[in-house]
């Protein structure tokens, strides 16, 4: 059977695909399935099953240094061995590519660790946690209640609901005071204290 | 405003980067292993805790109340993955007006924090996304780990979480057969090459995603700067590779670049191979400075509308594939009709 993409070479994959509920036949050869992404020539994935195909390869990887290592989870002794938090062992690992729980990280710690020096390139110790974090929770912190209510204000003067806007202004007026109260009563203590 | 309206640095070769940290929450498996239960349970938390930080902006969109086109549109505009078109789990989108921050939640990960600017802007982009990661730590139990960093469903994203990347427009490095030994070195340096429509798409063409594969082992503003360090070079190749490609040939370069915005101005009917590579074509002639030529943010704009999906969505039904492309090159020519009156 001819391609029926480019006419010219042998093709042996079927593709079948599902466009806006019309199901659909195509016979490609490797190439142009290759070339074929979704969004071509109104081509469609085929659903796909949760897995991840990078991570299938690392699980599948024979581990030179797992060989010599009897507690490793790649020899049959240990193969049996379970995470705790999912339930999952290590031939489930292998098909899905992907790890089940964070507890896995520690039930399969010699397995982990041999596997992302692969993918890492030797670097097997995360370096810091978030850098300079404390410059940009400043940024981004939850609302106050006075921040709270003026952008609640300006959404009903917006909507000309002013009755409304009036008492929450109101309100606005009344925790801005306290605040103020507040600010002065510290800088009163601090004096003291200097 | 959306973001890819916006102008950004080095609009000439890159046209957008983006920046996504991998988070996971304490005391759940992760997504694919999770029950109907658990999954509205953790969206609740997440979209939740999104809200509080910030009311105002994100809005919440749920991929399973989506039909094909939406979430086709979602993907074309690199907001969701392909593989998310036709997943049955239920997952959610949170994403800001200017569509430029989005948490993804529930794919392989319970988030994917994500943050996309215009151009060449890693730093402004890691920044973003940052932000919001931090910022979700200060509200959510983060798994994290003292020797393994951040906990991912897949190994590959462990440490940092952080994957940045770039699409770029190469067609200088494409025309001189220098793509494949740019591509090859990247890829010895630990990067990875993918096409533009991300996992499992063509690397051919002249539009490419490079994107770091080491996620562990260097803090994330290192692999932020490595990155950059790295793409300057290329970028530069790249504006090399059109001066090289102009000097010496810049009749059949000039009669490609005309041609296809006479395609592009004239056609009735058109495939969105032939659009997406005529487009490319055209946002090189505005690159080489060209008179007459649309703006990258109009041609970005349209690269996102002449989409499967994008343009059903926006001619409002389903459409088959001649119907697509009568209605491609409709709103083509009309908007190259718009630029030059203007």
């Amino acid at each position: 059977m001819i391609c029926d993409k480019c006419h010219k070479n042998e093709a042996n994959i079927s593709v079948k695909t599902m466009v806006n509920g019309i199901a659909e036949n195509y016979y490609l050869c490797p190439e142009c399935a290759r070339k074929q992404g979704l969004f071509q020539s109104g081509f469609g994935f085929e659903k796909l099953p949760v897995s991840n195909f990078l991570g299938q390869a690392l699980f599948n990887f024979p581990f030179a240094s797992m060989s010599n290592q009897p507690t490793s989870i790649g020899t049959k002794s240990n193969k049996s061995v379970r995470c705790p938090g999912c339930g999952q062992d290590f031939a489930d690992l292998r098909k899905t590519g992907l790890f089940g729980c964070p507890e896995c990280y520690t039930t399969f710690h010699d397995l982990i660790r041999s596997m992302l020096d692969q993918i890492h390139g030797g670097h097997i110790h995360h370096v810091t946690q978030i850098a300079s974090a404390d410059v940009v929770i400043e940024e981004m912190k939850p609302l106050t209640e006075i921040e709270k209510l003026r952008s609640e204000l300006q959404e009903k003067i917006k909507l000309e609901q002013y009755e409304e806007a009036a008492l929450i202004r109101d309100k606005i007026k009344d925790l801005t005071a306290a605040e103020t109260d507040e600010t002065t009563n510290n800088s009163e203590t601090e004096g003291e204290a200097e | 405003m959306s973001w890819y309206e916006e102008h950004g640095p080095d609009q000439d070769v890159v046209i957008s980067t983006r920046v996504r940290f991998a988070r996971n929450i304490k005391g759940y498996k992760f997504p694919h292993l999770l029950d109907r239960e658990e999954t509205s349970e953790l969206i609740n938390i997440i979209v939740e805790a999104v809200q509080r930080l910030d009311p105002k902006s994100f809005h919440l969109v749920e991929l399973n109340s989506l039909n094909l086109t939406d979430k086709q549109s979602l993907a074309e505009r690199h907001l969701i993955s392909p593989q998310l078109i036709n997943s049955q789990q239920n997952k959610c989108l949170l994403i800001n007006r200017e569509e430029y921050l989005s948490v993804l939640i529930l794919d392989e990960d319970h988030m994917r924090i994500q943050a996309i600017n215009a151009g060449f802007n890693p730093d402004q982009a890691f920044e973003q996304a940052k932000n919001l990661a931090v910022a979700l730590e200060s509200v959510l139990e983060i798994v994290y780990d003292q020797e393994f960093g951040y906990l991912a469903a897949c190994p590959t994203n462990v440490g940092t979480g952080l994957r940045i990347s770039a699409l770029l427009h190469v067609p200088g490095l494409e025309y001189l057969n220098q793509l494949k030994y740019m591509i090859d070195s990247l890829r010895r340096s630990g990067f990875t090459v993918r096409g533009y429509y991300g996992e499992g798409s063509s690397e051919q063409g002249q539009m490419l995603q490079i994107s770091n594969q080491i996620t562990l082992g260097k803090s994330d503003l290192d692999l932020v700067n490595q990155f950059k360090t790295i793409l300057s070079v290329f970028i530069k190749q790249e504006r090399e590779a059109r001066k090289h490609w102009f000097e010496h040939e810049k009749i059949k370069l000039q009669d490609r670049i005309y041609r296809s915005k006479a395609i592009l101005s004239n056609a009735y009917l058109i495939g969105h191979e032939e659009a997406f590579n005529c487009l490319s074509d055209v946002r090189l002639g505005r690159a080489l400075g060209f008179v007459g030529f649309p703006d990258y943010t109009d041609i970005l704009s349209l690269i996102y509308l002449i989409g499967v999906g994008s343009i059903q969505k926006k001619e409002g039904q389903i459409l088959n594939s001649e119907q697509r492309d009568i209605a491609r090159a409709k709103l083509i020519k009309k908007h190259f009709a718009d630029l030059i009156n203007n």
